[in-house]
């Protein structure tokens, strides 16, 4: 029953359509096994994320942000990791205002077939977000 | 996406959608030109996005396609048609051309379809995948695979049998039967050719039993180890089995007279030491023999790579292979000479793979009027000028990328493609000048 069962964090991954999510796709299909509370949304690319947007997850009962970025290679721009890591710094303060760990916010480049990658960084996050809750 | 009939202009054509070709049209469209880059596959990246990893470096070859990839998908200058044919390729006058492209159908709305892969899950029909070289099946409607660019289905209408079941489950409806085949003509200022290779067909070469279901090509080992490789796992395709004695026949089809292609591939010998070394890592206990007549490990940091498999435990023998015949087990038999000792030798392994070579593709020279179109005696394009610059082909504003004008690595593709656009840049500023 579900006492028995491991319990697993809810874990929201924001995506880039087109390098990170066939990677998460291909974890799939290659049947690797990665904590079953993980939901994707894709967007285009991360810098576009507004912080606004990851402290409404966390008031939705999500227990972790992870964005999974382009790193160098985005195709919309070199400047984009830069910019995700900006967004990522000015969330991470307002969680703090809101005191909320900083560690639930998380941020990894993913390319597009880094599936095992993908998995270990679930894995390892998953980890991290149930010994702090 | 084109959906007009009419005549259609652009600055630059460039045919083919391999990753020189891909350069190329960034370059150029980053100029503030308009590019059409035309491809006949269903997705962009050509041979590069198979690979697994690349050499010396062995970063991961998808990774570094994708990227560029989305870049040339989202491009404002560039057009990009998938599944299109170049039927020919005329010179109006001095500064322009005329081509006649069939736009094949997929029979899928492409601005609709939004990837889902219902379709191929619905579809009965199983064929053997082209994209990982048939080891494995995919259905009659299908995406070619996981990173295709675009990412959209499309129905193989040879091996469909209209039962319409992806049609029901379409959510988007997109799936349609009546389409047909579309003609376009354009009109373009100047055109780069990225036409790429072609892999020699080793059933050429009799005595090398590649009938044999555990003798496969390098790009069919490139499959079974990249990270979207069909198996998650190398094992022989004859029985399953985790193979322990590799072997590498390497120049099958390059450096041999016998089947008339006496060049050098340029890529093999890497190709081959940089599947021994990823094998050495995914098969740990295996032993991985490399059969050749020299390693040419003549760029930067090959030799360094040679060395490192060296070191690693891979096992090379200078040796030429003279047969291979298949026992009853499925393991293969190969009778050599061993070329330090001059003495004929036998050694048995489970799986063999041909270390396949680069010959050229020949289809610009159909494009072109008869004649114009120049080629080495080898079937590659001949550059105008060697010495000024090899980008420039036999005819005017006809510019030559990647291996179009022979065999090279990937970094010398993409130096080409560089040096191709860059010439059509120079070449487009000067027609202007002269309109």
């Amino acid at each position: 029953m579900a006492s028995s069962q491991k319990e697993n964090a809810k874990i929201l991954v924001l995506s880039t359509d087109k390098i990170s999510d066939p990677a998460i796709d291909m974890a799939g299909l290659l049947k690797l096994h990665y904590p079953p509370k993980v939901y994707t949304i894709s967007i285009p690319c991360s810098s576009m994320i507004k912080s606004r947007w990851i402290l409404t997850a966390f008031e939705k009962g999500f227990d972790g942000v992870f964005i999974a970025a382009d790193g160098s290679d985005c195709p919309y721009g070199e400047s984009c990791t830069e910019k995700t890591a900006k967004v990522v710094q000015r969330t991470h303060n307002l969680m703090k205002e809101k005191g909320l760990e900083p560690a639930r916010l998380k941020m990894a480049a993913i390319c597009s077939v880094c599936s095992e990658s993908f998995v270990k960084q679930m894995k390892s996050f998953n980890e991290i977000l149930l010994k702090n809750k | 996406m084109v959906t007009a009939k009419e005549k259609l202009f652009f600055d630059a054509v460039v045919v083919g959608g391999g990753i020189a070709g891909v350069e190329a049209a960034i370059n150029i469209g980053n100029n503030n030109l308009k590019v059409l880059l035309i491809e006949k596959d269903l997705t962009l990246g050509g041979k590069m996005i198979l690979l697994s990893k690349v050499f010396p470096t062995l970063d991961c070859g998808a990774c570094i396609t994708t990227p560029k990839l989305s870049e040339v998908a989202r491009h404002s200058n560039i057009t990009i048609l998938t599944f299109t044919e170049v039927k020919d390729i005329n010179k109006q006058d001095k500064h322009y051309f005329k081509l006649n492209i069939t736009k094949k159908a997929r029979y899928v709305e492409e601005e609709n379809c939004t990837g889902c892969q219902l379709c191929e899950d619905a579809c009965p029909v199983v064929v053997p995948d082209q994209y990982q070289y048939g080891l494995v099946g995919r259905k009659a409607a299908y995406i070619p695979f996981n990173i295709a660019s675009p990412r959209i289905a499309s129905i193989d209408i040879d091996n469909c049998t209209l039962c319409g079941a992806c049609e029901k489950v379409c959510p988007t409806k997109c799936i349609d039967f009546t389409q047909t085949d579309e003609n376009y003509e354009i009109v373009a200022k100047t055109i780069i050719m990225a036409t790429g290779f072609q892999l020699f067909d080793p059933v050429k070469i009799p005595r090398l039993s590649f009938e044999s279901k555990n003798v496969i090509t390098s790009m069919e080992m490139e499959r079974l180890l990249a990270p979207t490789r069909p198996y998650n796992h190398v094992i022989r395709p004859g029985d399953g089995k985790g193979p322990d004695k590799l072997a590498y026949v390497l120049c099958t089809g390059s450096r041999d007279h016998t089947v008339g292609n006496p060049m050098c591939s340029q890529i093999c010998c890497m190709y081959s030491i940089k599947q021994a070394q990823l094998l050495m890592g995914a098969l740990p206990m295996a032993d991985v023999t490399i059969y050749y007549i020299d390693i040419r490990s003549f760029g930067k940091g090959f030799e360094e790579f040679y060395e490192q498999a060296k070191g690693m435990g891979v096992n090379f023998v200078k040796g030429k292979i003279g047969e291979i015949s298949e026992k009853e087990n499925g393991d293969l038999v190969l009778r050599y000479e061993d070329i330090i000792t001059g003495k004929l030798k036998e050694a048995t392994h489970d799986l063999v793979v041909l270390s396949v070579g680069a010959v050229a593709n020949q289809e610009p020279s159909y494009l072109f009027p008869e004649g114009q179109w120049k080629k080495d005696i080898y079937n590659y394009a001949y550059p105008k000028d060697l010495f000024y610059t090899p980008s420039l082909s036999s005819i005017e504003g006809v510019f030559l990328a990647g291996t179009t004008s022979g065999p090279m690595d990937i970094p010398d593709s993409i130096l080409s493609a560089g040096s191709a656009s860059m010439e059509a840049i120079r070449y487009l500023k000067q027609a202007s000048k002269e309109l």
